[in-house]
């Protein structure tokens, strides 16, 4: 046994490996070439797409033209209040986001990604990959003093990734 | 570690420009004081925001960390950074920058895994001067993730395509490091160096010494190699944790720890942090890598701050070299009381190191670590370090990345300035069965850092946005700097400067967040010369 992290099995078991420490790659021993023309001719990799989410009391504002792949998400608090966005992915069958957070049913969902909470005036930032055509909503933990919620207040938002 | 093909100069020797400056104000008098006038005040540099470079998948929880970064000779502006994933599963990644690393896109080095490979592992970067791209990673299979091999694919269309990986070393080589010297032959020379188990190693242990540390190149894009010539000296018999530098003429040169009687940690045993030394050695070639000379210590009283979590995935020191044959080498020493981040250079291309200077400018012994420093060097010559540091948080948990930089042949480093604006937690990561893991937590090997023209690059381990174990990212930002600080000279002040010369030469939920404000207090106070030593 090397390691014994994920996906090491039985981290009690001494499985051994049976062979020696021969090294191979030495001269003669490969024929074939690595590729070996230059790069100059290849583009240069584009920035990947970021979704500028404005948080005030209470609502997100965002372009909800958000396409799949590599999005980064840049949440800025421009309200008064402490803010907590986490998107989450939505299964087909679960009702409008703002319906269910009001509804009696509870349907099990993980967040995806978000940001701690974040003050008046501070910024937060995540990269996700998104599924094509896949459905998400953006909703905000927190709470107030009182216990209110920000989502039901209307901090809860969905979007649809753009299929490729 | 060097891994990059970009041509570097001195940074023990401030740039010629600088030189001026510096001569104009021993001999100009008043000329002298009218060129550091019209030079100005230097400003700050401009800290940029930080920038996620992996996704983030909470459902999973993936654990990136242990980053690396280098940018294209021939195109600056394309950067890439690889990096390990410790959960859900062993695997590599690598990040695409078309920007010069101001913002991320993934890429498939390795779509399909080679033969009797089930992991990819531990990925180094690097390129060749013509642009070509080498992505170097460790195959691991069996249950016990065993490294079967070191593979090499390369790019020659900025990752938009890679070869098919190739083996280019056997089973039971551990810490394999890559860089490539762009200067000799057709393609430059691609040097290799690793830890080369003689026996099958024990559960998180190296097996009965010898386990030598070795090198071999290869001048063919890694088609065919060179008989490997061991490194480490015979009579060291714990030897771990190698990193590689390349400098001017065929330089090569291999840091690597010797543990000395340090059985606790080589051999994975239970027990608290070893309480004795270790060693940090250099040893040398100046034939391209075809003979080593015996190792020359660096230093041979480094306390260990905690226990080698896992011996195969040691943190090794971070060594650099200058175009003109300096060398710079920084570790994590607890010889002051609690975890700091030193350096030694040496002068004369590694026979002899100067004086130890402790980079992190918080008080002495208060108790708070500052760990893992990565040391690069810019094209203007300037020296920069990043480590993690936790002074911001007094339970001594919480970690910050802090950035410095040296103008002055290393004799003092810039007051420490924090990058991070959240902080992440060091209990966030992936956990080990090990012996020698208990109560540790993996936070990865290495910081990434690229020093470029007038800028810095630097990448870290980063848990803000996690919610449970094991979730890390992969966060950047770029450091700019303008004319006239860090080490490069304005144009106005060598122009004046030349014109003195020439008179006078007659003669938590870190634990804290913070708020924007401190960040810019902490840019105001960079420009003081920080204690050092």
């Amino acid at each position: 046994m090397i390691f014994t992290g994920p996906g090491a099995g039985d981290g009690a078991s001494n499985v051994r490996r049976a062979g020696t420490g021969v090294l191979v790659g030495m001269a003669g021993l490969l024929s074939t070439s690595c590729q070996s023309s230059s790069s100059g001719e290849a583009p240069l990799p584009p920035s990947p797409p970021v979704v500028n989410v404005t948080m005030r009391e209470y609502s997100f504002e965002y372009d909800q033209q958000i396409p799949s792949g590599r999005v980064v998400f840049r949440f800025v608090n421009d309200g008064d209040l402490a803010h907590q966005p986490d998107v989450v992915p939505l299964a087909e069958d679960i009702p409008p986001i703002d319906e269910q957070l009001r509804g009696e049913t509870r349907a099990v969902v993980f967040p995806l990604a978000g940001v701690p909470t974040r003050d008046p005036g501070e910024t937060g930032t995540f990269a996700v990959d998104l599924a094509p055509g896949g459905r998400y909503a953006i909703i905000c933990f927190a709470r107030n003093a009182d216990g209110t919620s920000h989502a039901l207040e209307g901090m809860s938002s969905e979007f649809r990734a753009e299929a490729q | 570690m060097t891994a990059t093909g970009v041509r570097r100069r001195s940074f023990l020797r401030a740039p010629v420009a600088a030189r001026l400056v510096a001569a104009a104000l021993v001999g100009g008098g008043l000329l002298a004081g009218s060129v550091a006038s019209a030079a100005g005040p230097a400003a700050p540099p401009q800290v940029l925001p930080e920038v996620p470079v992996t996704a983030t998948d909470q459902r999973v929880g993936p654990a990136n960390n242990t980053p690396m970064i280098v940018a294209d000779p021939s195109e600056p502006s394309f950067v890439t950074l690889a990096n390990r994933l410790d959960a859900p599963d062993f695997s590599c990644t690598l990040h695409v920058s078309g920007d010069g690393g101001r913002s991320w896109l993934p890429v498939s080095p390795v779509p399909e895994l080679p033969e009797g490979a089930e992991k990819c592992y531990a990925p180094e970067v690097a390129f060749d001067r013509e642009g070509t791209l080498y992505y170097l990673f460790v195959g691991l299979a069996g249950g016990g993730n065993e490294p079967m091999g070191a593979f090499l694919t390369t790019s020659s269309d900025r990752g938009q395509s890679f070869s098919p990986p190739k083996p280019v070393l056997g089973p039971l080589n551990f810490a394999v490091r890559m860089a490539i010297d762009p200067e000799p032959g057709d393609r430059g020379r691609l040097h290799l160096v690793w830890l080369h188990a003689t026996s099958d190693p024990p559960l998180g242990a190296f097996g009965p010494p010898p386990n030598p540390i070795m090198t071999a190149y290869s001048d063919d894009g890694g088609a065919t190699f060179s008989a490997p010539v061991e490194v480490s000296d015979p009579d060291r018999q714990r030897v771990v944790a190698p990193a590689l530098a390349l400098g001017p003429d065929r330089s090569v040169h291999v840091a690597y720890y010797d543990l000395e009687d340090d059985v606790i940690d080589y051999q994975g045993l239970e027990g608290s942090t070893w309480r004795g030394t270790w060693s940090l050695v250099v040893a040398s070639s100046f034939d391209g890598g075809g003979r080593f000379g015996r190792g020359v210590v660096v230093d041979d009283a480094i306390v260990p701050h905690e226990r080698v979590m896992l011996i195969f995935t040691m943190p090794p020191a971070s060594l650099v070299a200058d175009a003109e044959g300096r060398l710079c080498a920084a570790w994590t020493d607890a010889r002051y009381g609690d975890a700091d981040a030193v350096a030694r250079c040496s002068s004369d291309g590694g026979e002899r190191w100067g004086e130890l200077r402790r980079m992190n400018d918080d008080p002495q012994g208060n108790g708070s670590s500052q760990y893992m420093p990565r040391l690069s060097v810019s094209p203007e010559g300037r020296l920069d370090a990043i480590f993690y540091d936790r002074r911001d948080d007094p339970e001594d948990i919480g970690n910050h990345v802090y950035y410095t930089f040296s103008s002055d042949e290393a004799e003092s480093f810039a007051s420490n300035i924090r990058l991070t604006a959240d902080g992440s937690s060091s209990q966030i990561g992936q956990r080990y069965t090990n012996t020698s893991a208990e109560g540790l937590v993996e936070f990865g090997s290495r910081l990434g850092l690229l020093s470029l023209p007038h800028q810095v690059v630097a990448a870290w381990t980063d848990t803000r946005n996690s919610k449970q174990p094991p979730g890390q990212d992969v966060f950047a930002t770029t450091v700019v700097f303008r004319e006239g600080e860090g080490g490069i000279p304005g144009v106005a002040g060598v122009v004046l400067a030349s014109g003195a010369l020439a008179l006078a030469g007659g003669a938590f939920v870190l634990l804290g967040r913070r708020r924007r404000g401190n960040r810019d207090g902490s840019r105001e106070k960079l420009q003081a010369p920080a204690e050092s030593g």
